[in-house]
């Protein structure tokens, strides 16, 4: 081989998919995107102390703050590449609740830009659990994507947020409740039934 | 067209292998294992010139016909070309073209369609191609192929001297392909491996292809001759040939290139980075004449010699000693990603200059026992495209029926069998010949059956 290879260049993140592409793009099936969106969150923002006292019973309120409105990067060229027919969105993760008793309601919000996921009031995914006293409780909670969410892998980015909501009922208020929450997974397994050389 | 680019470049890639390691179009050889048995054969007289004085066996005096079942195949299973189709598939086109249509493609490989799935996160991502893996060349390809369709010449008997040989009129296209992947980028591809951080993934490729046509003279003869040469099995002979050639070359291209993409720490790191830094070059050298100045020339030499003795004929022969071809109206062109524009630049470096291309050296060894009922056969060839062993046997088990059978490693080093029978009535016969083969990008084996009328 004649050339020299002295620096590197930047070049697009297209070149990852175009170079695996083009020795895979010519065999038919199907193809299955395991996205893991928890990678790209920053760590902190996996995991929250909540402490609440709810002056009211029967009206959700905020709990915690877990992801606030954050990008996560796709495979550029992705969404030229291949149409997403089907989708799945997965969240998982645990309460360890110390004080108080109390339903949480998870929220996992999906948008094209940071604007959109903030002003969204229409979750993909949302999960329950019961919350009691010294209580360690998993949540989790698979939801399939509808055409528009699809068409937001179909982008270069994504954007997520997630949101934990608490209600009491019951108990005579006001009610304290405390404890740690944690997000343990949220990915998306994308699939599409064509083949890529069509595109 | 931009749909069909990933097909043309694996097209680009797999074909000349495809041809290289076409087997013949004689069911009885098929059946032997892919074995030369006679000086009718192309491998012996293309790559031996003493065969060009040797008396053939009089149980060789025969013409076979070989009926092309496979142009049926052909037109009836003519592959899906709309990419829009539910039945296209690339790799099912490149199977069906690098496969030979004169033989009946028996059983086909399969094509992969089990598709892909990839796992992406921040700081891995793996891409499973499943049963695609299998085309993934773990220690690269060198292929390639020398083609000579057909011979315009003469010969002249000398007698006690042998004969000489002229060939006035003998055209050539000669390829040759050299793709590698480094071992990380084997490791993505082939085993699924998650590309690290940090890492360097790079691909090679050198492609030549060559053509125009050649002339010379071979003289081969008789060292010793005892009777007839062995003709009927008895007595026997030594004969030694040589021949020059000299090449005139009607163009050639080259393209030398090189693709390294480094990962990033972490892979998939913030907003607005990139994932991978690249660099790509390629060397693009071509040249044809622009008038009899500039025909491409060299010349190349061919040895050879066989023993027969009795039942037993031993051959060795050498060809394209020396051969390399000089071009004087080499034009080159530089290609590469342009880093500010992540375009692709190719700009001329230089025109009208002087290169020289390589001619692979062909070298074959071979081994014939013919008896009265039974033949064996074995050869070990090296040629363009690689090294390659056959063998096999016949046996008339009873005068109008011979059985045949026989192995082989192919060029890829692959294990591969041959079966089949011969029905002789009177001076009337037919063959049937079966030779599984790897001419498809899969691992998985294919057959091709061939049939022939022989007249005896």
């Amino acid at each position: 081989m004649g050339s020299s290879m002295q620096t590197f260049h930047r070049w697009s993140r297209r070149l990852a998919l175009v170079l695996v592409l083009s020795l895979a793009a010519c065999a038919g099936g199907q193809i299955i995107l395991n996205l893991d969106i928890l990678s790209f969150l920053d760590e902190e923002d996996l995991d929250a102390h909540y402490e609440a006292e709810f002056p009211v019973t029967g009206i959700w309120l905020p709990l915690a703050g877990l992801v606030p409105p954050t990008e996560v990067k796709l495979m550029e060229g992705l969404g030229t590449a291949s149409i997403l027919q089907e989708g799945v969105l997965t969240v998982e993760g645990i309460f360890d609740n110390e004080l108080g008793q109390a339903s949480t309601r998870i929220e996992v919000y999906l948008g094209e830009t940071a604007e959109e996921v903030s002003a969204s009031l229409q979750p993909v995914v949302t999960v329950y659990a019961d919350l009691q006293d010294s209580t360690v409780t998993p949540f989790s909670a698979s939801a399939d994507l509808d055409e528009e969410a699809l068409d937001l892998f179909g982008n270069n980015q994504v954007w997520v947020r997630l949101d934990v909501f608490a209600r009491v009922d019951g108990s005579t208020p006001p009610v304290q409740v405390a404890g740690d929450v944690a997000l343990t997974t949220l990915k998306a397994r994308l699939l599409s039934e064509e083949d890529l050389i069509r595109k | 067209m931009r749909r069909l680019v990933p097909v043309l470049l694996i097209l680009a890639v797999f074909l000349p292998q495809g041809n290289a390691m076409a087997q013949g179009y004689d069911a009885r050889g098929m059946a032997m294992g892919g074995v030369s048995l006679s000086q009718n054969s192309g491998r012996l007289y293309r790559v031996n010139p003493a065969y060009k004085a040797v008396p053939p066996r009089v149980a060789e005096h025969s013409i076979s016909i070989p009926i092309p079942l496979g142009l049926i195949q052909f037109i009836q299973d003519f592959p899906e070309l709309d990419p829009d189709s539910e039945d296209f598939s690339a790799i099912g086109i490149i199977n069906f073209i690098s496969n030979i249509p004169w033989a009946w493609e028996f059983k086909r490989p399969r094509d992969p369609k089990e598709g892909m799935e990839i796992w992406l996160g921040q700081d891995h991502l793996v891409i499973d191609l499943k049963d695609a893996q299998e085309i993934i060349p773990r220690e690269g390809y060198t292929i390639g192929g020398m083609g000579h369709p057909f011979d315009l010449g003469f010969k002249i008997p000398l007698g006690t001297a042998g004969l000489v040989h002229f060939s006035l009129f003998r055209p050539f296209l000669s390829t040759e392909i050299d793709f590698g992947l480094n071992d990380e980028l084997v490791g993505v591809l082939a085993d699924a491996d998650s590309i690290a951080p940090s890492t360097d993934y790079a691909a090679s490729s050198d492609a030549l292809m060559q053509a125009g046509v050649t002339s010379g003279v071979t003289w081969a003869l008789p060292l010793w001759l005892d009777g007839n040469g062995g003709t009927n099995g008895q007595g026997g002979g030594f004969w030694v040939g040589a021949g020059f050639r000299h090449y005139f070359g009607g163009g050639y291209v080259r393209l030398d290139g090189d693709l390294v993409l480094h990962s990033g720490d972490p892979i998939f790191a913030t907003a607005g980075a990139d994932t991978f830094d690249a660099e790509f070059h390629a060397d693009y050298y071509r040249a044809w004449p622009n008038d009899l100045a500039t025909v491409g020339y060299g010349n190349a030499l061919d040895l050879g010699a066989v023993f027969r003795r009795g039942r037993l004929e031993l051959g060795a022969g050498v060809a394209d000693i020396f051969a390399d071809i000089t071009w004087n109206n080499t034009q080159l062109d530089h290609s590469y990603l342009d880093p500010d524009f992540n375009e692709i630049i190719t700009e001329n470096v230089a025109e009208h200059f002087t290169t020289t291309t390589d001619i692979p050296v062909s070298w074959l060894l071979n081994v014939i026992w013919h008896g009265d009922r039974l033949v064996l056969a074995a050869n070990a060839i090296d040629q363009p495209g690689g090294f390659s062993m056959h063998g096999g046997a016949e046996f008339w088990a009873i005068p109008w029926l011979a059985l045949r059978g026989g192995a082989s490693m192919d060029q890829r080093n692959r294990a591969q069998a041959g079966w089949g029978v011969g029905v002789k009535v009177g001076s009337f016969g037919i063959d049937l010949g079966f030779q599984t083969h790897n001419l498809g990008l899969t691992d998985e084996r294919g057959v091709s059956m061939g049939l022939a009328v022989t007249l005896y």
